[in-house]
């Protein structure tokens, strides 16, 4: 009766892990799911708007972002040699801050 | 006497200015305050249809400025409260009948009889706004938590900024809605404020009954029990000096399982 008794509480936990690992496993799937294709519009309005407003509140016009990737270039070349029309230099809105960006391809030293 | 001018403003159109406008001075005036409202927008004016005095317009602000009439000839008493007034915009002119020297003569005549002078701002940043805060010394941007109206909030605050007689602005953060905030698909208050660091002022929550005492020319916080209504009165507190907490929209509220638990626990206790 004892060992008829083990072996059945054996099974239902055997069981019991079974259904809380199936279960998991959906569940963190379905997580995943939702986190993929549903992600918080809000933060999309907040980093899109920061972005917006840092153009705004500095007043860089085209032609100025245009002239000072000039001057950068400028700068930078005088230590290494860089490829002028591939230099890419944007505003870019993080989580929390607002970077100047600059992607600078070096085709070698000086 | 001498009054506080205060100009309600927000760049965009259609975010409740107008709306804002006839709420607070009715509220101030509710609240004991002698009150009078300015609608500064020139040939589209709208104030005195949210206050349900648009057949007691007889001349405007732009009679006022050309002296076809008095000031005092000009200003006409709200339906129910004697401590409130409206100086009507003209509706068949346009901006340039009037000029920020004119307005600020104005603002400091009204101030000397009124505690407070508030100013309907038109929409834009071109003349109509520069007149509408040229006697201004404090203001309220109300903006909405949408991209759109919380940059050109932004662009009125660096205006606002530029004019050392604008002593104060303050946020009122208008048409919330707390179950989109709460799901992450709206800007919440604290968003906005992180994005325009600029003090709140308050929170109006989204509200049918504005339609509704818009139909009937009759300022929501005439209304009972409504939640705008309520946001409004809070509001005008808070201009008097009181302290008034600015509801939480932000936090969900307690789910119907949650509510059980702690009455069980309350009983328990019991």
């Amino acid at each position: 009766m004892k060992l008829l008794d083990r072996k059945l509480t054996d099974k239902i936990n055997d069981m019991i892990n079974d259904i809380v690992e199936t279960c998991s496993r959906i569940l963190s799937t379905e997580a995943k799911v939702e986190q993929a294709c549903s992600f918080d519009s809000k933060d999309d309005a907040k980093n899109r708007l920061k972005l917006v407003l840092m153009h705004d509140r500095s007043q860089l016009s085209p032609a100025q972002m245009e002239q000072m990737r000039d001057e950068l270039v400028d700068v930078i070349s005088r230590y290494v040699e860089i490829d002028r029309e591939a230099l890419d230099l944007c505003l870019e809105a993080e989580t929390n801050t607002i970077a100047l960006v600059a992607n600078i391809p070096i085709l070698r030293g000086k | 006497m001498s009054g506080r001018v205060i100009v309600v403003t927000s760049g965009k159109g259609g975010v409740g200015k107008t709306t804002s406008t006839a709420n607070i001075g009715t509220a101030l005036a509710k609240n004991g305050a002698k009150v009078v409202m300015i609608d500064t927008d020139i040939g589209l004016r709208n104030l005195d249809l949210l206050m349900g005095l648009e057949n007691r317009i007889v001349y405007t602000l732009v009679d006022v400025i050309e002296e076809k009439c008095k000031l005092q000839q000009a200003l006409v008493k709200d339906k129910k409260l004697p401590s409130l007034s409206l100086l009507a915009a003209a509706q068949t002119r346009d901006k340039t009948a009037v000029n920020s020297d004119q307005m600020k003569d104005i603002c400091n005549k009204l101030k000397e009889d009124f505690d407070f002078v508030l100013i309907d701002c038109p929409a834009g940043i071109e003349q109509g706004f520069q007149n509408a805060i040229a006697g201004a010394n404090e203001a309220i941007i109300v903006t909405t938590p949408e991209m759109a109206a919380v940059r050109d909030a932004d662009r009125i605050i660096g205006l606002l900024e530029a004019k050392e007689e604008i002593l104060s602005y303050k946020l009122v953060l208008n048409r919330v809605r707390p179950k989109m905030i709460q799901s992450n698909d709206m800007l919440g208050v604290t968003d906005v404020q992180d994005i325009l660091s600029v003090k709140l002022l308050g929170v109006i929550p989204e509200d049918e009954n504005i339609i509704v005492s818009t139909n009937r020319g009759e300022p929501i916080v005439n209304m009972e029990n409504t939640k705008a209504g309520t946001a409004y009165n809070n509001i005008a507190r808070r201009i008097l000096g009181e302290e008034v907490p600015v509801p939480d929209f932000e936090t969900p509220p307690p789910s119907f399982v949650d509510r059980l638990k702690s009455l069980f626990m309350a009983t328990a206790r019991v």
